[in-house]
């Protein structure tokens, strides 16, 4: 999963990566309290369309990795308990300039304890905030992993992923300890 | 016509059904809308009105559906004609439709019935020839015993809810072709791998044209999600859709097998990593 705020780069990240065009795919949410009879009717007023961006990554010949850009606004979260289900962690991409954006997403992952680390998208090449001062601003953990990235590079974007699969594995053997 | 591109199986605007879509259109637009307001008990009707109701279709109401819009009489013919194509509407869900087919031959004639409620569902199988406007009444009188042979199962079962309408925009809700059920039988992840299965590939020409646009896709192995973007259907509608065909057999559903409780395992995970490595 990669989540973050509107803009921050979240496509470009699944793009790079990606064997494939990033595809779009769409949820209806539906108002569960309109009968049918109102859905023929009264077209475009009973539903709202999400759309949420994915691509693959075939790492062997049985095993495919998807990655999910998670649609942002606060009211589709009913699309993360979806994505959340078999994930293996969620990148929340942020960019140093709107923090605040990333704040809903942590919240989020905090609270599903699932496995999520913190890229910083360097826009332009250029690092504006240190690190340590992401990590204080978002208050997290210190075990979760802050890392930056380019989101248009390949490479950089694999490093986010290894390290977002090697931070999951140290929190499930964690996990079992306890 | 008997093959129609599963490319471009009717989800892309209304141009694809030839001359006269416009009228026609703009007709089911109409019928649309009426049979939204109806409640389940207008639908249904006792058989003898039912019988009337088909021939007044066959008598040419169903070419010159404008005399008919406003006045409640024939229009209550029309609902009794159309029957099957409404137990296969929105509301089948009221009628405990199952929304899988009972057998091939219904689904087959499936083809030929929905013809009555949509444009251009892709011909599956049977009764190709009535996607487009017939040229005159003749060509459908065929069509007047069709839905009643001996052996056919009642009204509420023989519709099958898969509604062949293949609009996108506000032509036809995203759910109707789920005949209104939002929620899969299975419990189907967004990232589940679906594949077409042998039976898939031995019915494809019984398939409704839904269910064939999903095996053809799933010859190679993809994500619910995949199916939904590259069909440009919601994701909700998939999930339903691919839920029947697992029911019936005609995909495989692919579970991972590694995840523990709601989490990926550890072999898996180890396993991505090395894979990601290898990148």
């Amino acid at each position: 999963m990669v989540a973050g705020g509107f803009g921050v780069g979240k496509t470009t990240l699944v793009g790079s990566v990606s064997e494939i065009v990033p595809l779009t795919t769409e949820a209806v949410m539906t108002d569960a309290s309109v009968g049918h009879d109102d859905l023929s009717a009264t077209p475009n007023k009973t539903t709202t369309t999400v759309a949420m961006d994915f691509g693959r990554l075939s790492l062997d010949s049985d095993l495919i990795l998807y990655l999910f850009g998670t649609p942002g606004q606060h009211r589709f979260w009913f699309m993360w308990d979806d994505l959340v289900r078999g994930a293996i962690g969620a990148v929340v991409l942020v960019d140093t300039r709107r923090l605040a954006d990333a704040f809903a997403a942590i919240d989020f992952f905090d609270d599903r304890q699932l496995p999520y680390i913190v890229a910083i998208n360097r826009f332009e090449g250029m690092l504006h905030h240190r690190v340590g001062d992401v990590r204080d601003a978002l208050t997290i953990d210190d075990i979760v992993p802050v890392v930056t990235c380019d989101a248009r590079n390949r490479e950089s974007t694999k490093q986010v992923l290894i390290t977002l699969v090697e931070h999951a594995m140290r929190q499930q053997r964690m996990g079992a300890r306890v | 016509m008997k093959e129609l591109n599963p490319g471009q199986w009717g989800l892309r605007g209304p141009t694809e059904s030839g001359d006269g879509a416009e009228g026609y259109l703009a007709w089911q637009r109409a019928r649309h809308r009426d049979q939204g307001r109806r409640t389940a008990a207008d639908q249904y009707q006792p058989p003898d009105t039912g019988e009337r109701g088909r021939e007044a279709m066959a008598d040419g109401e169903f070419f010159e559906p404008a005399d008919h819009a406003g006045s409640d009489v024939p229009s209550r013919f029309d609902i009794s004609g159309y029957r099957s194509g409404l137990f296969g509407g929105p509301g089948a869900d009221l009628f405990g439709e199952t929304g899988v087919p009972m057998d091939r031959a219904s689904g087959n004639r499936g083809g030929g019935r929905q013809g009555g409620f949509g444009r251009s569902g892709g011909g599956s199988g049977g009764g190709t020839g009535s996607w487009q406007r017939p040229p005159s009444a003749s060509v459908w009188e065929p069509r007047v015993p069709v839905p009643h042979q001996p052996h056919q199962p009642p009204a509420e079962e023989d519709g099958t809810p898969m509604d062949p309408v293949t609009e996108t925009g506000s032509l036809v809700r995203p759910y109707t072709r789920t005949g209104g059920r939002t929620r899969p039988d299975y419990d189907l992840a967004i990232e589940a791998l679906v594949s077409t299965s042998d039976r898939g590939w031995e019915m494809e020409d019984a398939l409704l044209s839904e269910h064939r646009s999903i095996c053809d896709l799933c010859v190679e192995t993809r994500s619910v999600a995949e199916v939904a973007a590259h069909l440009r259907l919601p994701l909700g509608v998939v999930r339903v859709l691919i839920g029947d065909m697992a029911g019936m057999g005609l995909v495989v559903i692919h579970s991972s097998g590694m995840v523990v409780g709601d989490r990926p395992s550890m072999d898996f995970l180890e396993r991505v990593l090395s894979g990601l490595r290898r990148l």
